[in-house]
């Protein structure tokens, strides 16, 4: 019996209140998952996701990595009869993933490229060069010219939970390979 | 109406000349793009706001409200930009919410009031220019074969159908013809570049089968070159040949270009400035030449 999945009806309190109504609308007609351009490439049933996470089955949902390979086209929006924004439930769930503390090392990185810089892309090693080349600044008016612009970003990232999100997350290490395969 | 540019992270970062082509197009257009200084990543879309949707809308507010201080609508010229900007300010247009976001502003920037336009500079240019007078500006009429790219997010905050119909031509389709080129039709025209939702950084594999399916279909369709308008979609097209090359062994490499670059290399602005030779995949001195 223990390899029994059991729901947990206390899954979908976790849910912000927007996703939770939009996967509670999901009538599982599977259209999401018949024009998914992911789905042509690997493993993606959109609507088997909805439907796990409509049932209140996170091991179903959270830790997989089918959760990430939409590339939120937008293509299965216009296809839903029940008008759902799917890639925007795929996103809340995604939020619970990372709580959760899957999130992958490539999409730490990215995380910690916006709390060190406010960007997501490094300044490569030419960049000053290549821009003054073109005739603009060195660095462009951002946050890569105006520190106390950076710290207000960051200062956010702090008060929204954020940097304390990715240290927590960090501890976690990335040890979700083997439940994705 | 003034414009300010709301950069981004892949334009001045890593496509600087997408910024400057950008900017010498609406200097060319009498109207100088203003800076928004102090700006951040939007943030994207895919990533961060997956990561964090609260961080995300924060952080999004903070770049509105540079906008409404200076009184200039927001343009961006990609397409990322333009769906996180576009939805954060639709979320912000909420009272609760904005006092909400507002609250964690405090004392940094803001308050946001909820005033801000998000624009993109495809939507800019087809809407509040002259057509005929943006065609007089083209000094350089072409008859290139154009696979045109207009990227999923350009359609939802312009309020246009994700996806292409049949023989429907969209704004970048229009923007492109005016310079004499044609905007081919081919296969699955609307289908994804591959990078977007953080699937280009978490899964390369999987982002570039898209591109290959759409790089195949524009060759197949005889296209010269291919013209975006969001610096992501452009990266994908652009360092994405360079990949599958490593791999597979593609056709004749597609030069890609935004369309900022486009237009400003039809008006016969300065070459030099596109910063064509930062591309991975190389632009032929020949395409578009003075």
């Amino acid at each position: 019996m223990k390899n029994i999945l059991v729901p947990q009806a206390a899954f979908a309190q976790r849910l912000a209140p927007e996703t939770r109504r939009g996967i509670n609308k999901c009538i599982q007609c599977g259209h999401c998952t018949a024009c998914c351009p992911s789905g042509k490439f690997v493993p993606m049933v959109v609507h088997r996701l909805l439907r796990a996470a409509q049932v209140g089955f996170p091991q179903l949902v959270l830790p997989q990595a089918e959760l990430w390979h939409c590339t939120t086209c937008f293509r299965c929006v216009e296809r839903c009869p029940r008008g759902l924004a799917i890639p925007e439930l795929l996103i809340g769930l995604r939020n619970l993933a990372v709580r959760d503390g899957y999130l992958h090392p490539a999409h730490h990185k990215v995380a910690d490229k916006l709390l060190s810089t406010g960007h997501l892309v490094p300044a490569g090693p030419e960049l000053k060069k290549n821009r003054q080349a073109l005739g603009l600044e060195p660095l462009p008016p951002t946050t890569a010219t105006f520190d106390k612009a950076l710290s207000e970003v960051r200062e956010l990232c702090d008060r929204c939970g954020f940097t304390q999100l990715l240290k927590v997350v960090e501890q976690d290490n990335w040890e979700h390979e083997e439940s994705e395969k | 109406m003034s414009y300010g540019f709301f950069l981004g992270c892949l334009i001045p970062l890593r496509y600087p000349g997408i910024e400057s082509a950008t900017r010498l197009l609406f200097e060319r257009l009498d109207h100088p793009l203003k800076d928004l200084k102090g700006a951040s990543c939007c943030p994207a879309p895919g990533v961060v706001r997956s990561f964090d949707t609260i961080t995300w809308q924060a952080l999004g507010a903070r770049n509105l409200v540079l906008a409404e201080q200076q009184g200039v609508e927001m343009m961006t010229a990609c397409n990322g930009c333009y769906l996180s900007l576009s939805q954060a300010n639709q979320q912000l247009q909420d009272n609760a919410q904005r006092e909400v976001v507002n609250g964690q502003l405090k004392g940094l920037v803001g308050p946001y009031g909820g005033t801000t336009k998000v624009r993109h500079v495809v939507e800019v240019l087809h809407r509040e220019f002259d057509h005929d007078r943006l065609r007089e500006l083209m000094v350089l009429q072409n008859n290139l074969k154009v696979a045109v790219h207009d990227g999923c997010h350009f359609h939802g905050p312009a309020g246009l159908p994700h996806e292409h119909f049949a023989g429907q031509h969209s704004p970048l389709d229009e923007l492109v013809e005016l310079t004499g080129a044609v905007s081919l039709e081919y296969a699955d025209k609307g289908l994804c570049c591959g990078a977007g939702g953080g699937v280009r950084a978490r899964e390369p594999e999987l982002s570039l089968n898209f591109t290959r399916t759409k790089l195949a279909a524009m060759s197949i369709a005889g296209a010269t070159c291919i013209v975006n308008g969001c610096p992501f979609c452009h990266l994908q097209y652009d360092r994405g040949q360079q990949e599958l090359n490593l791999s597979a062994g593609t056709d004749a490499p597609l030069p890609v270009l935004h369309i900022s670059q486009f237009l400003a290399l039809a008006m016969g602005l300065p070459r030099e400035l596109m910063g064509l030779e930062l591309h991975d995949t190389p632009v032929p001195q020949e395409l578009l030449e003075c």
